[in-house]
């Protein structure tokens, strides 16, 4: 096995804190299968083209490049290699954001280099060739929610060719937006909007609606999803009925509509808006009376008391949860909104939109006088530890639309709005709240304390802290900006297709910044207010991104599939099914007589080969005995290292963080790259030990914020264990640690190096 | 006026950081707290802006100003606060870094005298702590350990306030119907030291629940039982949180004993109480201490009597303003929020308000007289009095 390897000097960035001659020169003393080359900048084309004239002028099998960080140049390097050998016949060795910008000493940082470098050398001698599969996909998409996102997303795809599977929970697809009156900063009538979108949702034949219907089950790989839906009754035949309102108007029952949000009243048979689709009534069964009057009217015989839920199964490509928000609910709280003049910003849409209980004019429920002096709560249950931390983005906004809306209407009437901070970023945002206190609305700037209710009329305890005077505001309506939380459905669906959801409960994406729509598995996306709360115009970026991230991943007849993953080892397998349980991406499928990973689920995090009892599977890179050869490798050149196994999502980028900003990192600190914590073994946690490195530690993602879901719980279960081990040998459990941290959180890192030493110190 | 840069002692800031927590940097300053401060309502304390001044540093004219000790240390602030700040650590560490630069408020200085002098904060010497109990059938635990069933830890205010003895008799009344006898530490008994603190006086707390520590330990019994809460959540919470060392008996209100007493059928109730009552969450006992539950139980056990809750109740309650130092330093503002909250027990149509606390008793009483109001004021142990047969 002959191995090139390549010094960048990366001008100064690491030649002016590492001695490459001398490096160049040891790596040149260890053998003939061991050749060194050293260059300015490996990353230019004349760097690259030494790599590849090199290879082939001496044959090598493999190449280790010591330069920067394989987050920042790693796929130029892979491609340059992979023209001349497989692109996975090489490994880097990170002398630069882990080495040279963390290491003042020269002297120092050369020895470091060092063995960084040996590590990768033996680590690259058990490379061998990765292949790749290619397997078919399926065109068709399956949009959750059928929402102004879904709706969006559905067009867009459409528009591509792509064949849409549309599941809706409610009787009719459009969402939240459909039930407002009006949209800001634009104050377009929401239905107006969005009434053209829903007609050609409802006429486009490559999308097939599934109404009062949910997924509960996604099985299969990406490009191929089996997805079992459940379809409940309708008691109305979709094919018959044909929406003329004769049932409705005959029907005796009247109950609180939940689609007014219980501001207006509704049959037991209804269709919730004129442009429902699709366009069909329903019966609710619970205030259905069966009275039968129904059937006797309707001359279409649509009425079908005996319907029963269907349970029916689809195959799609790809997937994308658009399941959305709700608000909080703030009842029997000190916002009081049991109280009948207490609403919901919702309560409110519903009050003002023309065609709704009140035929759009303001009026309190307890008695249907128009209020005198309105007043809007912002940061009703956002902001707030005992309910939501986060800022829920669209209220500034919402209640300020509405404040101008009403205002426009009846100047006459007070309006208030207390705030904590009036949040308006955005094109025409802040020109609009300019205009809402020009129009004379009350900004008061204090957080309500508490609403206390006074008969019909309600006071709020809110300081104006510009005056730093408490006030008592009365008021005779309330309407809450409620916070956003995700909704039942976005809840659910986090467990029914292992989506990661953050400390808020929404659906977390791969990454928040430069991967918003993309979650950790392949082929599953999540658009709109299911990632986050956000206004319309955003989730119809979103809608437009997401779209096109899944007709990138469906283009072609086949995906190819580099084979990084897992394999099982027939001969040695026992048949136990653990690796099959313990895979979150049911990347493991047994036939009954063998065990087989699916390669194109499998996500290669390794998390299988560490509870495996026989070692009967491993990865493909990054296996067992290429992670222990390398840190040999660093152990032969410094016996008393630290090893930090650092995985690839966080711990490695808050190693690097620390580097760039040019953090003191003690020498002995060397990190070994592993995809996951949930991939370190115990035997890389103690073996280390036995070679006489001082210590070891892990860092891995944040608890709940694993990007391959549960890894790093994995990992600490493993540590735990090995502690104990470590207790009973007499080597001290404490010289093993997790740490957990962020990708953004390089002074963490800094911090775990620093214990790491102090320690080991002990 | 401009504030000059030097006026900023952000070293001042940094410590109060350091010892208070985390949460101290993060008021955002949205007035939740001032909003519903009890003492905000009748002075010019505003939480908010004292956390402001307190971020910037700007001692001197926080030491300057009264403001912070209208605070009645109710919690209120520090409950409803969004983000959790700890506002009432922050006023307790001001008033203490007050009286360390020289800014006592003049009027805590008899009450400061009087328990480096008497262990009491009442100018009262320690003889007359026997005198509340003359010819009742209690022990006195610090002459014969042990020999009693409970440790009754009067506290000051009851046990100089003539006004208060109908109540600590009551509880021997009570205790003694269930079989119970009763101890007491006698003229040994010192103040908990809470009110102390809460004026801006650690050292000498510190030096009082040492020996409050030795005492309790010493009195051989498992139980101690309080009237006060103000006493009961200093020696429970207080104590721990300061590591003042550890004791061993379980400490709990007077309310919360009977309680029990009364569910374990211990104590019977036979008289009719015709009264229309309503119940004063004292802060101490409720925001400090969590108890809510067992003076209503004990209220709604008695037979005859009318129980009505006022619109403001458990953790949501409203101050009577006697806690803090409030009523030391400046009783009209401490009666005007009495009065307050006894407007709100008016508004049930109760004839009789009833508490769980030293402090509010005397506080409601003082309201009561202002308000001319036409409501009696009695403790929950009055009540059950009344309703046990002699």
């Amino acid at each position: 096995m002959k191995i090139g390897v390549f010094i960048c000097f990366c001008g100064n960035n690491i030649g002016g804190y590492v001695n490459v001659p001398e490096l160049t020169d040891y790596f040149n003393t260890l053998g003939d299968d061991v050749i060194a080359f050293n260059t300015t900048f490996l990353c230019s084309e004349i760097g690259q083209d030494l790599i590849k004239d090199k290879i082939e002028e001496l044959n090598l099998d493999a190449v280790v490049v010591a330069s920067c960080s394989p987050k920042h140049h790693g796929s130029i390097f892979q491609n340059c290699i992979g023209e001349k050998i497989n692109q996975y016949r090489w490994e880097f060795a990170n002398i630069r954001e882990q080495c040279a910008w963390t290491t003042p000493n020269k002297k120092d940082a050369t020895e470091k280099a060092k063995a960084i470098i040996m590590g990768a050398i033996e680590k690259a001698k058990l490379l061998k060739d990765i292949g790749s599969t290619r397997v078919p996909v399926t065109k068709d998409v399956l949009i959750i929610g059928g929402g102004i996102t879904g709706m969006h997303a559905s067009l867009e795809l459409t528009d591509k060719g792509f064949h849409v599977h549309m599941v809706e929970k409610k009787e009719t697809i459009g969402g939240n937006m459909v039930r407002f009156d009006r949209v800001f900063p634009t104050d377009d009538c929401a239905m107006c909007t969005s009434s053209p979108i829903l007609a050609d949702v409802a006429m486009n034949k490559l999308i097939d609606i599934y109404s009062l219907s949910e997924v509960v089950e996604v099985k299969g790989r990406p490009g191929e999803y089996k997805i079992k839906i459940v379809k409940r009754p309708r008691y109305v035949d979709e094919k018959k009925c044909t929406a003329c309102g004769e049932c409705t108007s005959h029907c005796p029952v009247e109950v609180w509509s939940e689609w007014d949000e219980g501001m207006g009243l509704r049959a037991a048979i209804f269709k919730p808006l004129a442009q429902a689709v699709p366009l069909k009534n329903r019966i609710e069964r619970d205030s259905c009376i069966r009275c039968g009057t129904c059937e006797n009217v309707c001359k279409a015989g649509a009425v079908l008391y005996d319907d029963t839920e269907r349970e029916f199964e689809i195959t799609v490509g790809a997937i994308l949860v658009c399941t959305g928000y709700e608000l909080i609910d703030l009842t029997n709280t000190e916002y009081h909104q049991e109280h009948p003049n207490v609403l919901t910003g919702f309560q409110l849409e519903r009050i003002k939109v023309p065609s709704g209980p009140t035929a759009g004019e303001i009026l309190r429920p307890s008695d249907g006088k128009m209020p005198e002096h309105l007043v809007f709560v912002q940061c009703a249950g956002s902001r707030d530890r005992r309910y939501n931390v986060y800022c829920s983005k669209i209220c500034c906004m919402y209640a300020t639309k509405n404040a101008r809306l009403i205002k426009a209407e009846n100047p006459h009437m007070k309006i208030s709005v207390c705030y904590i901070d009036m949040r308006t970023a955005g094109r025409g945002y802040e020109e609009f709240f300019d205009k809402a206190r020009e129009m004379g609305i009350n900004y008061i700037r204090g957080n309500v304390s508490e609403i206390v209710p006074d008969g019909e009329d309600l006071i709020l305890k809110v300081e104006d802290t510009f005056t730093s005077e408490p006030i008592d505001v009365r008021a005779d309506m309330v309407v809450l900006s409620n916070g956003l939380i995700p909704s039942q459905g976005t809840k659910d669906m986090s467990s029914v297709i292992h989506i990661v959801s953050g400390a808020d409960k929404f659906l977390a994406p791969v990454h928040v910044k430069i991967a918003p729509v993309d979650t950790a598995s392949k082929g599953i996306y999540i658009a709109g207010t299911t990632e986050a709360p956000k206004p319309i115009q955003e989730c119809i970026t979103d809608a437009g991104l997401v779209a096109s991230r899944i007709a990138t991943f469906l283009k072609d007849p086949e995906i190819e599939i580099d084979l990084t993953t897992s394999k099982i080892n027939p001969e040695v397998c026992i048949k136990c099914g653990t690796c099959a349980e313990n895979c979150v991406y049911d990347a493991i499928e047994t036939s009954g007589e063998f065990y087989e990973v699916r390669d194109v689920s499998c996500q290669a995090c390794g998390k299988c080969s560490v509870t495996c009892p026989t070692n009967a599977i491993d990865l493909s890179l990054f296996s067992e005995d290429q992670i222990i050869k390398q840190v040999d490798g660093i152990l032969h050149e410094d016996p008393d290292a630290i090893i930090g196994y650092c995985c690839y999502q966080c711990g490695y980028n808050a190693a690097d963080l620390a580097g760039t900003a040019k953090a003191n990192i003690d020498p002995s600190i060397k990190v070994v790259l592993v995809p996951c914590s949930g991939r370190v073994t115990m035997q890389h946690m103690l073996y280390p030990f036995f070679k006489g490195a001082k210590g070891v530690f892990l860092a891995a993602c944040l608890e709940g914020q694993c990007h391959y879901i549960d890894g790093n719980l994995q990992a600490k279960e493993k540590v735990a264990l090995s502690k104990k081990a470590l207790d009973i040998m007499g080597v001290g459990g404490r010289k093993l640690n997790l740490f957990n941290m962020s990708s953004a959180e390089g002074p963490k890192f800094v911090a775990a190096a620093k214990r790491m030493v102090e320690i080991c110190q002990e | 006026m401009v504030i000059k840069q030097e006026e900023m002692d952000l070293e001042f800031s940094k410590k109060l950081a350091s010892e208070i927590g985390e949460s101290f940097q993060k008021c955002f300053q949205c007035g939740t707290c001032t909003a519903r401060c009890p003492a905000g309502n009748v002075s010019q304390y505003r939480v908010r802006k004292l956390m402001r001044m307190a971020q910037l540093g700007l001692k001197d004219k926080i030491f300057d100003s009264d403001e912070i000790w209208n605070c009645t240390t109710c919690s209120t602030c520090k409950i409803l606060c969004p983000w959790g700040v700890d506002t009432l650590s922050t006023i307790l560490k001001l008033r203490a870094e007050a009286v360390k630069a020289g800014h006592p408020l003049k009027k805590h200085d008899p009450l400061v005298k009087s328990l480096l002098s008497y262990d009491n904060p009442w100018l009262q010497p320690r003889n007359a702590r026997t005198k509340w109990y003359k010819g009742l059938d209690v022990v006195d635990l610090s002459k014969n350990p042990g020999e009693a069933d409970v440790l009754y830890y009067v506290g000051c205010t009851a046990t100089f306030d003539k006004r208060l003895w109908n109540m600590t008799k009551a509880v021997v009344k009570v205790l003694g119907m269930a079989g119970k006898t009763v101890g007491v530490l006698g003229k040994e008994e010192k103040c908990c030291g809470g009110t102390v603190r809460g004026v801006g006086h650690p050292d000498i707390f510190r030096s009082l629940a040492t020996r409050n520590v030795e005492d309790i330990n010493n009195a051989g019994v498992d139980t101690v039982i309080f009237s006060c809460p103000g006493c009961l959540n200093t020696i429970m919470n207080t104590y721990r949180k300061e590591e003042i060392g550890e004791i061993r008996p379980k400490l709990m209100h007077v309310v919360e004993y009977v309680a029990e007493l009364i569910n374990e059928g211990k104590i019977k109730l036979d008289k009719d109480v015709k009264r229309v009552v309503t119940y004063h969450d004292p802060c101490h006992l409720g925001k400090h201490c969590e108890v809510y539950e067992p003076p209503r139980e004990i209220l709604k056990a008695v037979p005859g009597l009318k129980f009505k809750e006022m619109d403001f109740v458990k953790v949501n309650s409203w101050c009577c303003g006697a806690g803090g130092g409030l009523k030391t330093a400046f009783p009209d503002r401490a009666t005007e929020l009495s009065s307050n909250r006894l407007e709100q027990a008016e508004k049930t149509g109760a004839d009789t308000i009833t508490s769980a606390c030293s402090f509010c008793y005397q506080n409601l009483l003082d309201g009561l007289v202002v308000r001319k109001s036409k409501m009696e004021m009695k403790d929950v142990m009055e009540i059950l009095a009344e309703a046990i047969e002699e």
